[in-house]
């Protein structure tokens, strides 16, 4: 199956990861997620799942003046969207841990 | 530099694709994606890559960050939500210019005709609102003329005629501005004076409008709010202006100048009674005169109506009407003296009456020359005389 299908439905949960412990720019944001191994994911997603949650009011936006190129718009993750990342990591793992559960079982009775 | 083309070119077809959204979201979104594709354009370097064969094509980056962005599709978004309210809006508009330019036209024949009432302009103003409306929505772009031309009925009116009159039609439009102009200036140089100061005054009002927006009109097609209701009044000028020419053309035909004239002429000059004398001069009264198809001779129109008796109207003299013109009464004696032809031996009486001048001129004796004189009627129509006995006196 196509991990892109997958990756939609994390994205957001992917996206407030790499964002928590340091601030980002779009592009950073998506070097981070293909570094830590979303290869797949698209430019646009990114640039899309960031201007979601930002308007959700899960992130925070700043612009830096660069002194080549255009000002870049960095963003960070606030309050709420430290807890909604919290509420997404427990969802996860507990629907990876059904998912992997569910995967065992009928690995052994096929 | 021409990378930097490459982002611009693509920054702005992004920028198309998402043209239906907020302007404010647009510009947050863009101001992520600069730096994003001036970014990606630097790495790319002068080997090669597009932007495009990295990112895939603008409109499709685009319709991905709409998607994760939980934006509207633009399917979603461009077509059944605001169509709806535009096509309405566009229908409002159409048919406004319909009823007012209808309007326009009746209000131009009643000024021509001189019968434009104040009461009438009421109602016709409150019409006119929704043009003005209209006018507005279209010139603020509330309201679009692709959005009115993309109607139903529009597209089916304009379907009506083949191609090749309308663009017939269409080469009449020049010829048809400065006749416009022309109805307008004539309205108000013969039509409309005196007490019908209101039709002068919408003509002028018209006139002025068509003179201001017209040349705008061609480019600007929402001025056709203005200028198509003042070529409808012009146009309603031309067809009571028409009528009225039309009116006095068959008038003419019916009694006038041309054609045949009604009644009989003497040296150009309508006669309005006959007298009759005999060879001696004596006023023959009545008289009936036939013409050689044995037709009454009629003078063709009446001098007095009312109680007294007419009579047959090829009776002479014709009885006249009296100075209160409401009775005929008898025609009174000729107030001239006959010049009777010369015969041999008769001179020419002086009056009118009985009495000849001369007596070598006799009563009877000599003159053989004029045998139908004598009393009797003559024989072309049998069937005057039973007609004769009862009118006359």
């Amino acid at each position: 199956m196509d991990t892109s299908q997958l990756l939609k439905g994390v994205l957001d949960l992917a996206v407030l990861a790499v964002l928590r412990d340091e601030d980002g720019y779009g592009y950073e944001v998506l070097r981070r997620l293909r570094g830590g191994g979303m290869e797949e994911v698209g430019d646009a997603s990114v640039y899309g799942t960031l201007r979601r949650l930002y308007r959700a009011g899960l992130l925070t936006s700043y612009v830096v003046p660069s002194d080549e190129g255009p000002h870049r718009k960095y963003y960070g993750v606030n309050e709420a969207g430290k807890a909604r990342l919290a509420d997404s990591e427990l969802a996860w793992r507990r629907f990876a841990r059904t998912l992997d559960s569910l995967l065992k079982t009928e690995g052994t009775v096929a | 530099m021409n990378t930097r083309v490459g982002v611009t070119d693509y920054l702005e077809r992004v920028r198309a694709a998402l043209a239906d959204l907020p302007a404010d979201e647009v510009a947050d979104i863009i101001e992520d994606v600069e730096p994003h594709l001036t970014e990606i354009d630097a790495e790319i370097g002068a080997d090669g890559d597009s932007l495009v064969e990295r990112l895939g094509e603008p409109e499709v980056y685009a319709a991905e960050l709409r998607a994760a962005a939980g934006l509207p599709s633009r399917d979603a978004a461009g077509q059944p939500q605001p169509k709806p309210p535009g096509q309405g809006r566009a229908r409002f508009v159409l048919w406004s210019l319909v009823v007012t330019a209808g309007m326009a036209f009746v209000a131009g024949a009643a000024a021509a005709a001189r019968q434009l009432e104040l009461e009438a302009l009421i109602p016709a103003l409150i019409l006119a609102i929704p043009a003005a409306l209209s006018l507005y929505w279209l010139s603020t772009g509330t309201a679009r003329i692709a959005d009115v031309a993309a109607l139903r009925e529009y597209r089916w009116a304009a379907g009506l005629l083949p191609e090749r009159v309308r663009a017939y039609l269409a080469s009449l439009a020049p010829a048809w501005r400065v006749l416009r102009v022309v109805l307008l200036v004539l309205g108000l140089l013969i039509g409309f004076s005196g007490n019908n100061a209101l039709g002068w005054l919408l003509t002028a009002a018209a006139l002025a409008a068509v003179l201001m927006f017209d040349r705008r009109a061609r480019t600007d097609r929402s001025k056709l709010w203005i200028v198509v209701p003042c070529g409808a009044f012009a146009a309603g000028i031309a067809l009571m202006a028409l009528g009225t020419l039309l009116d006095s053309v068959s008038d003419r035909d019916a009694g006038g100048y041309s054609g045949r004239p009604a009644g009989l002429y003497n040296d150009g000059s309508p006669v309005s009674n006959l007298y009759a004398f005999d060879q001696n001069g004596t006023p023959v009264d009545p008289v009936y005169l036939y013409d050689q198809d044995g037709q009454p001779v009629d003078l063709g129109w009446v001098t007095c109506r009312g109680d007294g008796e007419p009579g047959p109207r090829n009776r002479f003299p014709r009885p006249e009407a009296d100075p209160t013109h409401a009775t005929c009464v008898p025609a009174p004696a000729p107030s001239f003296v006959p010049a009777l032809p010369k015969l041999p031996s008769m001179t020419p009486s002086m009056t009118p009456s009985v009495t000849p001048s001369s007596p070598a001129a006799g009563g009877s004796a000599v003159p053989p020359v004029d045998p139908p004189v004598s009393g009797s009627v003559p024989a072309p129509s049998p069937a005057v005389p039973s007609t004769v006995v009862t009118p006359t006196g």
